[in-house]
């Protein structure tokens, strides 16, 4: 009976206007003591310890506290023109969300506006693998030649058609 | 600060092209509405003229750059100097200190009738408690910004990228819709690759700090928006506290700092909204030219801002004609197409990137047929039950402070008291935009390319933060009814008597 008495009068408010406007200011006390916890319970984050030289530099746009995305990726420029496309070549073959993906976007990022396509049939490739034997072996897989080293599984790869023109 | 010219002269830009855009309008407190809008607008606008330029000729793409920029900031201050006679008149002096002593006067429920002391001591309280979250925010931005200065994933991988194809190799730059990297997304607008540009190209090198400014302007611009509108519409104390809100979000502070697209059109989708209102209301050509610029813009910012500005133009055609002031108003076609002109350029350039320049796409040119599409939408219901539970879980209490439960409360608050009290115009629209802003994200989640986990993880709480302050603004209104409207009638028959 209550019950029913509860859903009756819900249904069918029976309120005032003062009322109502009682009932709306309460909920938005509500809001405002709310957003004042929000606020309160703000945690600001821990700044790390930071050399002297960090703020300067980003401010004057030296930007030497930082490395640019894909930094490591310097030693591989020389052999690339920035007008080309180059194939990508790691421990496995592609696929869109693979675990160490992220080196190749950061070798894109770095060596745009070249593009770096992701799948194998460009003239030149960059060899990113975990070792040299994997290097070797994902290069022969994919029909192309190592002609130089960058690191270790790291190089840059010609496309065996054109390194055998090339010989 | 290398930052600070290529940072002032959109800023100008903006200013003098909304003064010269509204100098007849009746929209209140434009002071403040400029300093919200200006530094975002010129940008967004900047973010315009560096793609039309890299269309003319990429090669002199510098040189045609600034020299479009400082033309349209020339044309926009001269015609803001030419018409300074007409805007210079009483009414749009009117100073905002009394607005702000007004809002004493409009403090909600419980202190309506108290003091005098009491009600400033309470706005005292507001104000401090909205110092200390804009010190955390301007902390947290900060300290994260200086940890991690390139920002997070999409920043790196999209937006940055698109920019270094603008600036390393001008004549080059089309290689960014080069379908092989289509991981990068080539077919998405260019607002935020295009203001970055601007900076680097003033700077002449891809200075790291430029980014983070760009992210710093939309991040505090809106909560100055919100603040902008409430103190009229609503009240001092509800625009202190609406502001306060937006600067505490978690979810809001997290987003800001990662340099991410999702941010400004947070911004441009609110800006629309409450000039939308705003136009509503003053039925203004120039405020309905405006509402359809930043809808544009919200399309050029992002592929969501496209389904928004259809959404919000599908809601002016439904005022116009089933609104009592707009279906007989001698002029609505005029405001229709005002709205119209507003949302042609961005929205042009958008579609031709997505025609012309781009030969991939998520939806279109994704490889997929429209029937394709259709049963994706319909086709699998385990897609649907999982899509629906998401969006119960992700707007879970502890990352919005509330905000859905009380969008939730207000939304019954509405039908409850429908005949109690009569609700500010035009405020239902804010509840209509934000939600067909998630409908339309809701059905376009069902036709993802990606994997539906993989989506709803990385971009769940983004698509609800587009619309988040829109929906803040729904429920400031509806808890802080315009009680004036009925006072007058209720609480004073004799004085109103005496006054008639």
């Amino acid at each position: 009976m209550y019950m029913k008495n509860l859903r009756l009068k819900a249904l069918v408010p029976k309120v005032g206007i003062p009322q109502a406007e009682k009932i709306v200011s309460r909920l938005a006390m509500a809001l405002y003591a709310i957003i004042i916890v929000v606020v309160l319970f703000n945690r600001i984050p821990r700044l790390p310890h930071l050399p002297d030289i960090v703020i300067p530099s980003l401010l004057s746009g030296d930007d030497l506290a930082y490395l640019p995305v894909g930094d490591k990726f310097q030693d591989f420029k020389p052999f690339l023109s920035t007008d080309g496309n180059v194939s990508w070549i790691m421990d496995v073959p592609y696929e869109p969300y693979l675990n160490n993906i992220d080196e190749m976007y950061k070798a894109q990022v770095y060596l745009a506006p070249m593009i770096i396509n992701p799948h194998p049939g460009e003239q030149v490739a960059i060899v990113y693998c975990a070792s040299g034997g994997n290097a070797t072996k994902r290069v022969r897989e994919e029909h192309y030649t190592l002609i130089s080293v960058v690191g270790n599984g790291k190089g840059i790869a010609l496309r065996n058609d054109l390194f055998s023109k090339t010989i | 600060m290398i930052f600070l010219v290529p940072l002032l002269i959109p800023t100008l830009t903006g200013a003098f092209f909304l003064s010269a855009l509204l100098h007849k309008s009746r929209l209140p407190h434009k002071p403040l509405f400029l300093i919200a809008l200006s530094p975002c607008i010129g940008v967004a606008l900047v973010s315009l003229l560096v793609f039309l330029t890299y269309l003319i000729s990429p090669r002199y793409s510098q040189f045609i750059l600034r020299t479009l920029v400082f033309a349209l900031t020339g044309i926009c201050l001269f015609w803001v100097l030419l018409q300074k006679q007409n805007v210079k008149t009483g009414e749009q002096r009117a100073s905002l200190l009394p607005k702000l002593t007004a809002g004493l006067k409009k403090l909600p429920g419980p202190f309506q009738n108290r003091s005098f002391l009491l009600k400033l001591a309470i706005l005292l309280v507001a104000g401090l408690v909205m110092t200390y979250a804009l010190y955390v925010f301007l902390q947290t931005f900060i300290i994260s910004s200086i940890s991690n200065v390139h920002g997070g994933w999409d920043a790196r991988y999209f937006w940055k990228l698109k920019a270094q194809f603008f600036v390393r190799e001008p004549e080059l730059w089309q290689k960014m819709f080069s379908p092989i990297i289509d991981w990068s997304h080539p077919d998405y607008p260019l607002m935020l690759p295009g203001s970055i540009t601007w900076g680097w190209l003033w700077a002449e090198k891809e200075i790291y700090v430029w980014p983070v400014v760009i992210a710093f302007l939309f991040s505090l611009a809106t909560p100055a928006l919100v603040f902008w509108f409430l103190i009229e519409r609503v009240s001092l104390l509800t625009a202190i506290m609406g502001a306060t809100f937006v600067l505490g979000m978690d979810v809001y502070q997290f987003w800001a700092v990662s340099q991410y697209a999702d941010i400004p059109l947070c911004f441009l989708f609110t800006a629309a909204g409450v000039v939308f209102v705003q136009a509503l209301r003053f039925k203004e050509k120039s405020l309905f030219f405006l509402t359809g610029l930043l809808a544009g813009l919200s399309a050029w910012t992002k592929n969501e801002g496209i389904v928004f500005s259809l959404w919000i133009g599908l809601v002016f055609i439904l005022i116009l004609w089933r609104d009592k002031s707009f279906s007989n108003h001698p002029k609505k076609m005029w405001f229709l197409g005002a709205f119209l002109l507003g949302l042609a350029v961005p929205f042009a350039c958008v579609i031709y990137i997505k025609t012309s320049l781009s030969a991939s796409g998520d939806y279109l040119r994704s490889g997929r047929s429209f029937l394709d599409l259709v049963k994706q939408l319909f086709g699998d219901w385990r897609r649907t039950v999982v899509i629906t539970a998401s969006f119960f879980y992700y707007p879970r209490l502890e990352h919005w402070g509330g905000l859905w439960i009380f969008m939730l409360i207000a939304f019954g608050t509405r039908i409850f008291f429908r005949r109690h009290i009569k609700w500010r115009a035009y405020s239902w629209v804010f509840l209509a935009l934000v939600t067909l802003v998630n409908l339309g994200y809701y059905l376009i989640i069902h036709i993802t390319p990606h994997s539906l986990v993989f989506q709803l993880n990385t971009a769940m709480n983004r698509l609800l933060l587009h619309s988040t302050v829109l929906a803040l603004l729904f429920i400031m209104e509806t808890f802080v009814p315009d009680l004036s409207r009925l006072g007058i009638a209720k609480r004073e028959p004799a004085t109103a008597q005496a006054a008639s």
